[in-house]
């Protein structure tokens, strides 16, 4: 009896601690979705800071098709995108992504992935 | 327009005549439509005839890029209600490009190739000057102005692309 009562007990502040810890634990950040602006043969911002998960959407409002494409080969590379049209890409994990144009050499974009 | 003939000159080597009249906007619409027609001109025959693919790829390219602007381009001065008028600067650069596109014709292989691309370098390098020392400067249209310094960069990236190509063919 005593270790059945001792064996509940256990449970009891187990659950408690349990359900405390859960408590503390962030509840899950909804994934955001950020804009990169082509314009005028540029990415803008240039630089771009998000969270693992969140999604890069390139909007190309030039008059020119232009890519999004990883500078390291096969990350990622949106193919042209004409303009008017635009490209999603979600990142997953944290990372440094360096990403050109490659019709247009001049143009250089990152996004920093961290949390 | 003593500039825009003096920036375009060593491309078409045009004579002093061209040196008389003042830079309208419908000029500047003239200058820039025809500008991009030769270079679309061009971009068409390297597509087909060019030899190494980054050549032929570029070409393509400049056909795809030089309609854009040139689709904006009139489309803008459509709206604006302003006709291109032909001037010594748009008949000079007719004539240079005609000029680029028989000597092109006369070429094959790696010759084509590097002629192509030479003058890719050289017409870029002068549509730039031309667009900073004359058209921007002088475009008196805020939205012809705004479209011309919108594209420039374009035209940098060229530049710098058919450079990488033209080392990379030596």
């Amino acid at each position: 009896m005593r270790t059945l009562a001792a064996g509940i007990l256990a449970l009891a502040l187990g659950g408690t601690w349990v359900t405390a810890w859960q408590k503390e634990k962030p509840a899950p950040r909804k994934p955001v979705t950020h804009t990169v602006t082509i314009d005028a043969t540029s990415f803008k911002p240039a630089s771009l800071t998000v969270a693992p998960g969140d999604a890069v959407v390139w909007v190309n409002k030039d008059i020119i098709p232009h890519t999004a494409t990883s500078a390291k080969q096969g990350l990622f590379d949106s193919g042209t995108i004409a303009p008017g049209k635009s490209w999603r890409h979600t990142f997953k994990s944290a990372g440094t992504f360096d990403y050109v144009c490659i019709f247009h050499p001049t143009m250089k974009g990152k996004t920093v992935v961290k949390n | 327009m003593k500039l825009v003939a003096f920036a375009l000159a060593p491309l078409v080597l045009y004579p002093a005549a061209a040196y008389t009249q003042t830079v309208t906007d419908a000029q500047i619409a003239a200058i820039v439509v025809t500008a991009n027609q030769v270079d679309i001109d061009a971009g068409k025959l390297a597509a087909s005839r060019g030899t190494n693919p980054e050549v032929q790829k570029f070409g393509q390219q400049m056909v795809t890029d030089h309609e854009g602007v040139n689709k904006s381009a009139i489309d803008l001065v459509t709206k604006l209600k302003v006709t291109p008028e032909e001037n010594d600067t748009s008949k000079a650069l007719k004539a240079g490009g005609d000029k680029n596109l028989a000597t092109l014709k006369a070429l094959s292989g790696a010759a084509f190739d590097k002629a192509y691309i030479d003058n890719e370098v050289t017409y870029h390098q002068q549509v730039l000057d031309a667009l900073d020392k004359t058209l921007i400067p002088n475009a008196k249209n805020a939205e012809l102005k705004a479209l011309l310094v919108k594209v420039r960069p374009a035209f940098v990236a060229h530049l710098e692309h058919a450079k990488k190509i033209q080392a990379s063919l030596k």
